[in-house]
């Protein structure tokens, strides 16, 4: 079984406050999983493009990023066979039910606003981190069934 | 053919039928020459330019309206065609219709353009009927023009206003998207620091400087309700769906539904009487029940139950009725009133009352844009009744 300390949530968001408050989540719900932050969609994709092996456990998503915006990033993510299995939490301000559903037709996992509560942002982390370690034990044992 | 030309066309259209069927049916009456005085008569009176031509196309004679608008007198335009008196890309499409109403023998209405003396192009509104003889046969036939030249600028006008009023609209939608996003990303930042301040490194400060930082991100937190009431404030007007048949009894159903929680906490007991159908837009309506109810419960005597009647009441307009809410909470001073209603202001203080202050104003704002009033009545310690009228929703 893989250690937890392998677990990768890939952050694409431009603002360094959020990347910070990220990773203290993680450490206030004792998380052993690794935040990688990307700031912008060129980015992420040079990410996959250099590590194409490696795929994060999951992408959390921000929608107001310079350049590529999320919506954009997550049509493509969600129609590349590379990468369309990928958990994608869409993690905005905004709680526009346009952007809402639109994110959903382009096949987000998830779509969750950004709280302006702090323990509500960490509780937000701890919900990702079941999320993750549900899947990775699932990949196990799909892994050991095969064997 | 627009709202405005169409109805000026259709009265036109009876004068014009009307004059004929009058002076036909006084035909047998009169001698030729009494007829004929009657029927200059009216062409003299009738303040719109007429003129009638023979079956070949020709012009028989007109009315001074006419010599008027054309510039040429009657005896300049006898024995002359459309194509004598106007240029050719508008006298063709008259030289068509004539005949159509030739072969039709009936009557016929069209826009089309003319030009007046001046040489200026006027949008006009043609009615025409065919002259027949004893026999049916059409001998000729006689026109009434309408000008709807400044009808129509005025309905330009207005569709530049509808046109400008979009775009305003759209504006104050980007506006509050703007506010929605920029201003709310540098205010959770304000208050998670703060916040994770007082988290991480609780034990290196003292109790005041705690409280400072409660304050800090209590304000913070306000702020970004208000922010929020503001978008909702905003959205009444740019956000509204199109207007509908709406049952008040579903619309009290859903509130309530919503309400759930604090009804249950507060033991409140609601009654409603069954509710009409009304216009409007559904979403909207919940959030007006959703809030009167809300404050009901809220501003309720302390150690007292929570009662809310809701009560409905034709007042005998013809598309009218009446709605009222009422409680048997703390009451509102008269002089407080009138301010009840205005945006951000708020009666009593945050700890004893939290709240934004925008419920009342947004609450108003949606019946004004259904077309209806609302004031309240309100008794200190006795309780207060929102009274509001709707549209009703018709078939």
């Amino acid at each position: 079984m893989r250690d937890e300390s392998e677990n990768n949530i890939l952050l694409v968001e431009d603002n360094e406050g959020d990347v910070l408050l990220a990773k203290e989540a993680l450490k206030f719900i004792g998380s052993g999983s690794n935040i990688i932050p990307v700031n912008n969609g060129e980015s992420l994709f040079e990410y996959f493009n250099a590590r194409k092996n490696d795929t994060p456990d999951v992408i959390i998503l921000d929608l107001n990023l310079p350049g590529m915006n999320g919506t954009e990033i997550l049509k493509i993510l969600k129609t590349d066979p590379e990468t369309e299995n990928i958990p994608v939490i869409v993690f905005s301000t905004s709680n526009n039910q346009n952007d809402i559903d639109r994110c959903y037709e382009l096949k987000a996992d998830e779509y969750i606003t950004k709280p302006i509560d702090l323990n509500e942002f960490f509780e937000v982390f701890r919900h990702i981190d079941k999320l993750i370690k549900h899947k990775v034990s699932d990949k196990v044992r799909i892994d050991n069934g095969k064997r | 053919m627009s709202g405005l030309s169409h109805i000026i066309c259709y009265s036109v259209n009876f004068l014009l039928i009307g004059l004929l069927v009058w002076l036909l049916v006084r035909k047998k009456k009169f001698k030729n020459k009494e007829n004929e005085e009657l029927f200059r008569i009216l062409l003299k009176n009738v303040p719109l330019p007429i003129f009638y031509k023979s079956s070949d196309g020709k012009y028989l004679g007109c009315n001074e309206e006419f010599e008027k608008f054309i510039g040429r007198t009657e005896s300049e335009i006898v024995g002359k065609t459309v194509y004598n008196l106007s240029p050719e890309e508008i006298a063709d499409k008259y030289f068509e219709k004539d005949k159509q109403l030739f072969e039709s023998g009936e009557s016929q209405i069209y826009e089309w353009k003319a030009v007046d003396k001046e040489g200026s192009e006027h949008s006009v509104v043609f009615h025409k009927a065919a002259l027949k003889d004893l026999l049916g046969n059409v001998t000729g036939l006689i026109g009434v023009i309408v000008d709807v030249t400044v009808v129509k600028e005025y309905e330009k006008k207005l569709e530049l206003k509808q046109m400008e009023l979009e775009r305003s609209n759209n504006d104050l939608e980007q506006f509050a998207h703007t506010v929605s996003h920029d201003l709310q990303e540098p205010l959770r930042m304000v208050s998670s620091f703060t916040d994770l301040l007082l988290k991480k490194h609780s034990d290196k400060l003292n109790e005041e400087a705690k409280s400072y930082i409660n304050f800090a991100i209590d304000g913070a937190k306000r702020m970004q309700s208000q922010i929020q009431g503001l978008l909702t404030y905003s959205r009444v007007s740019t956000r509204s769906n199109p207007f509908d048949r709406i049952s008040l009894n579903e619309v009290l159903k859903e509130a309530l539904m919503n309400l759930s929680v604090t009804v249950k906490e507060s033991g409140a007991r609601i009654e409603s009487e069954d509710l009409p159908v009304v216009f409007g837009d559904r979403y909207q309506l919940v959030s007006v029940f959703q809030n009167l109810i809300g404050n009901a419960i809220k501003f309720g005597k302390a150690g007292v139950i929570p009662e809310i009647n809701i009560f409905t009441r034709d007042t005998g307009a013809s598309d009218d009725i009446e709605i009222s809410v009422s409680d048997n909470g703390i009451g509102i001073l008269e002089k407080d009133i009138d301010k009840i209603f205005l945006i951000f202001h708020r009666l009593h203080s945050q700890d004893k009352y939290p709240g934004t202050g925008i419920g009342l104003a947004v609450v108003k704002k949606i019946i004004e844009k259904h077309g209806g009033e609302i004031h309240v009545d309100s008794v200190m310690n006795k309780g207060s009744k929102f009274v509001f009228s709707l549209k009703k929703g018709q078939i």
